[in-house]
Formats: C-alpha cells, structure tokens, sequence
C-alpha cells in the first residue's frame, strides 16, 4: 500500500467519520436523557440532505442548502417531538423505537412521493484540491472534518457550561431528581432533540455533496451510525467523536486492503470492543437503571 | 391532638396505600402545622416512608385525600408538588455525581429564584451565578466552600448530605421534608446536620423521617410514631415514648 493511497484513505474515513459522529450524538443524547431509540433521527439525516439538494437547485449555494437543510430538520424534529414523542416518553422503550422506526419509514415513503426514487447529486461547494505530503485532497473533506470538530466543542461547551447543559447532564445522571428539583424536564427534551434534529440535518446536509442523494441513505447508514453509538459507550460525547473516527478509519482503510473488508470490518471491531469493555471505549454507569 | 397554633399546612384524611395484599399505610390521619419541626419514627416496615411518598407525591393512595395549604393535591403529581413549596430529600443522596458543588446548588436555584424560560436556561452559571451571594452563603453555611469547585462523586457521605439538605433549603420550600437525612452519617455529621438544620427553625415546616429516635430527640418539636401502617402515637417526644403501645411496639423490635 503506498503513502499517497493512505493518506487520502484517512482523510476519507476522517470525513466519513464526521458525518458518523454528527448522526450519532444526536441518538447519543437522546437515549441518555429520554431514554428512546431515536431512529427517526436518520430522517432528519435524509431531509438535511434533500433541502440542501433543493435549495442548491434554486440558489445555486450548497452553504445555503445546508444551513436551510438544518433549520428544516430541526423544525421536523420539533414537530415530531411535539406531537408523537411527548405522548409516548413514558412507554417501554421498545415502543418508542418502534414509533421512532415507524416515523423513519413514514418519512422515507414521503420523500419518494416529493423528490422521486432516482438518487439526486449534489456538487461540492469547494473544488478546491489541498497537497498533504505529496497527496491531493479535497478541501471539502478537511471542511467536513474541521466542522465536525466544532460541533464538538460546541455541544462540549453547552453541556458543560450553560444551566441547561447542565441540567441536561444531570437529567441523564438521574432524571426523576432533576424533576425532583421542580425542573420542567419535558423543555430539557424538546430542547435535546431539537439539538439532535439540527445536528442530524447538518450530517445530512454535509454527506450529500459526498455521496449521492438517495430516499434510503438514512437507513443505508443505519447500522454504523449504531455501531458508533455503541463502541464510544452510551451518552458519551467524547467517546461518540472517537468511535465515530474510529468506524470511519475501519471503513476506509477496511476498503484499501480488502474491498469487502469495508462492510464487514466495522463490525468485527465492535464486538472486539464489546468483549473487552461491554459498555464501549467511554461508556458510563449509565447502564445500570 | 394538636396544640400548636400556626395554621395547618398539610392534612392527610384517611389515607392508605396498598401493596398487594399488604396494607402499607392504613387509613392515616395526619395534620401538619406552619413551622413545625415535626419527626416521624416507626421500625422497619412500619409504612413511614410510604407515607412519606404519599404526601410527596410519588406515590397515590387507594384511598383518602391529601391537602396542601387547604387544597386537595391527592392527585397531582411529584413535581408539581415541588412547584408549590414542597421539597424533598431521599434515603439515598439525590445529588448529581457528575456535576460540582457549586453546579448542583445551581440547578436547585433556579427554579426557586426565578421563572425558569427555556431562555434563562441558556444563560451560563459563571454569568449570573457563580458570584451569587445566596450560594456563597449556603455554601458557608454547610461547611462546603472547600469543596465548591469539586465533582460530587469525589464528596464522602456526609458531604453529600450536607450539600442534598442545602439543595432543598436553597430552593426555599415552605415545606421541608427528610426523609432519613442522618441515615450512615458519623456522630460528628449528624451533629453538622442537625446544627444546619437548626438554623432554618422557625422558618421552615421541617418533616423528618428517622428509623432511630435517639438521634432527633432533640430536635423534633413533636412526635408521631407509626407502627404496621397506622398512627400509634402523636405529641411530645417524651409523652410519645412512654406510650404504653409504643414501648410494646417500637422499643421492642428496635
């Protein structure tokens, strides 16, 4: 294997890896603090990536698109949020997932309806090529990268700095005391999913441009954005940022060994790491409600 | 039955709470006045502590009424009950392990002091907060600047029950309710505690909870002593423990 097909091999799994990690907080969050499986999180993945097609197509940004994709899949999620998830909280959380599974389909079926079943492109915003040690990089592959890793420190600082963030850590510590506290906690989920929504259609609007925009790319990326959830350990931030590079590096250079490797591999390391530390790399006590 | 002359704050008429075939708590009837320091003892099993989860509100009786400040609150739920002055403390400590001192102060603040908005949510502590008076004094008071800064899963039993107690009087309910605030504290905490707890008398309606009498003695303005889920005894410490069902019932099995 030669240096210039490995780097460019990390530099794709860094970018993919990005995208991983922007899905996989927002389901992170949300088990840890509702207690639900959000599958429908990979909708709003699915619409991020539609409005930024759509809104491409009109204004001729794909910046536009994104930031409208965002904006789109967080008012969905609030939507959805207020009139599905705030009725069925306090079921087993087989049902939620269930109803999240329900949506996710329901959502898949309405985007064929709009935008039709052949898959859309997107181009990338920057054309742009970088030389790292001699190899040709596109830009927009270090942006991605460089955006996930605000996002990081961005929901870092919110969770560790502001009285919601707070209270959101302490919601996912225990969330009967928090409402013990007289805290209106029904706001701290509004609040975390609206947050994962923004974060899932800010995947979506930032894959499209990578891939082909297609109605089943939700569920296409379904299993590793689990995979990711699982390894970095249930709730972890940290831990979902180095899963995620981890899943993306697996996949990458999975692929430059061996082409069929890039499936499969993931998953024998997450049971690798599943045997080792059953509660992933950073998983806390979370588990043992 | 009862003399003090405050008005009452919390009645409970005919309450009882059911476990299966298990009576947990047995047609109870119970008043509370304004500023009582009031104390509820009983063996193991003697239906305290549902009694407890009853008034809060955690649990909901087969039968009776609760009534708050005159209201009938049978039904509403715990937090709601928070919102109307009622604050409470658990056997084990409610504080939040991953969070500071200062920060789990905070979080008990804020619903207290203002509404709290979705907006002032977003405000960041070190803003509004860190310098505030209230918590530097609270944080005083119980003995706990050294550890201001300091993850609460690093803090020893009897810090962590200092800083639960001072969550619960920060937030200035009318009502403050212990359920087994000294339980696994050393004679020294206790003292700490109850020296705490002295400070907010007069102020406060304060409900505790205790398997032990001899650790509130004291301090307990009154007594109710409950025994298979039914009021055995009520009044001044000493009357109470000299009931003759009393010393059959309490002083044996304890």
């Amino acid at each position: 294997m030669d240096t210039q097909l490995l780097i460019s091999g990390v530099i794709f799994g860094l970018s993919i890896g990005s995208v991983f990690f922007l899905l996989a907080i927002g389901l992170s969050l949300c088990f840890g603090l509702m207690r639900i499986i959000s599958l429908d999180q990979l909708l709003y993945y699915a619409i991020g990536a539609y409005i930024t097609y759509a809104l491409f197509r009109s204004t001729g940004s794909v910046w536009i698109g994104v930031l409208g994709g965002m904006v789109i899949s967080g008012l969905v999620a609030f939507g959805v949020e207020r009139f599905i998830f705030l009725r069925i909280y306090e079921r087993d959380i087989t049902f939620t997932m269930i109803a999240s599974f329900g949506i996710l389909i329901a959502g898949v079926g309405a985007i064929k309806y709009v935008w039709g079943l052949a898959p859309l492109p997107v181009p990338s915003p920057i054309g742009a090529m970088a030389t790292i040690l001699g190899t040709e990089i596109p830009v927009y592959r270090l942006v991605v990268i460089v955006i996930s890793i605000l996002v990081y420190v961005g929901i870092w600082a919110f969770l560790n700095k502001t009285i919601t963030g707070k209270a959101i850590r302490a919601g996912i510590e225990d969330i009967e005391h928090v409402e013990g506290l007289g805290i209106n906690v029904y706001k701290l989920f509004t609040t975390t999913f609206i947050i994962a929504g923004v974060l899932s259609g800010l995947a979506g609007g930032l894959h499209a441009p990578l891939i082909m925009v297609d109605p089943q790319m939700g569920l296409e990326v379904l299993p590793f954005v689990f995979m990711v959830v699982i390894i970095g350990g249930l709730g972890s931030i940290k831990g979902t940022l180095v899963s995620a590079f981890i899943v993306g590096q697996v996949i990458s250079l999975g692929a430059i060994i061996y082409g069929p490797l890039a499936q499969m591999a993931p998953f024998a390391i997450m049971l690798l790491i599943l045997l080792i530390k059953p509660t992933g790399l950073y998983g806390s006590k979370l588990l043992k409600r | 039955m009862n003399t003090h002359a405050s008005p009452e704050i919390i009645r409970t008429d005919n309450v009882t709470k059911k476990f299966g075939e298990m009576v947990a708590v047995d047609h109870v009837n119970y008043s509370l006045c304004e500023n009582e320091i009031a104390g509820i003892i009983g063996s193991n099993g003697a239906g305290k502590t549902t009694f407890f989860n009853l008034i809060t509100g955690y649990y909901t009786p087969e039968e009776g009424t609760v009534i708050y400040e005159g209201k009938d609150i049978t039904a509403l739920p715990a937090q709601k009950r928070v919102a109307l002055g009622m604050m409470r403390t658990f056997q084990l400590t409610s504080t939040f392990d991953s969070l500071t001192v200062t920060d789990n102060l905070v979080l008990s603040f804020i619903r207290a002091h203002k509404k709290h908005s979705l907006f002032n949510l977003f405000v960041t502590p070190r803003s509004r907060h860190r310098n505030n008076d209230k918590i530097k004094e609270c944080l005083e008071t119980f003995d706990l600047q050294q550890v201001a800064q300091r993850d609460v899963k690093h803090l020893s039993l009897g810090e962590k029950r200092r800083l639960e107690i001072a969550m619960s009087i920060l937030a200035e309910p009318k009502v403050l309710l212990l359920d087994e605030p000294l339980a696994g504290l050393s004679e020294t905490e206790i003292k700490g505690v109850l020296d705490v707890l002295r400070l907010n008398v007069s102020k406060q309606t304060i409900l505790i909870v205790e398997h032990k009498i001899s650790k509130v003695e004291d301090f307990l303005e009154r007594l109710t002593v409950m025994h298979e889920g039914k009021i055995i005894a009520d009044g001044k410490c000493e009357e109470c423990l000299n009931a003759p069902e009393v010393r059959k019932s309490y002083w044996q099995i304890d």
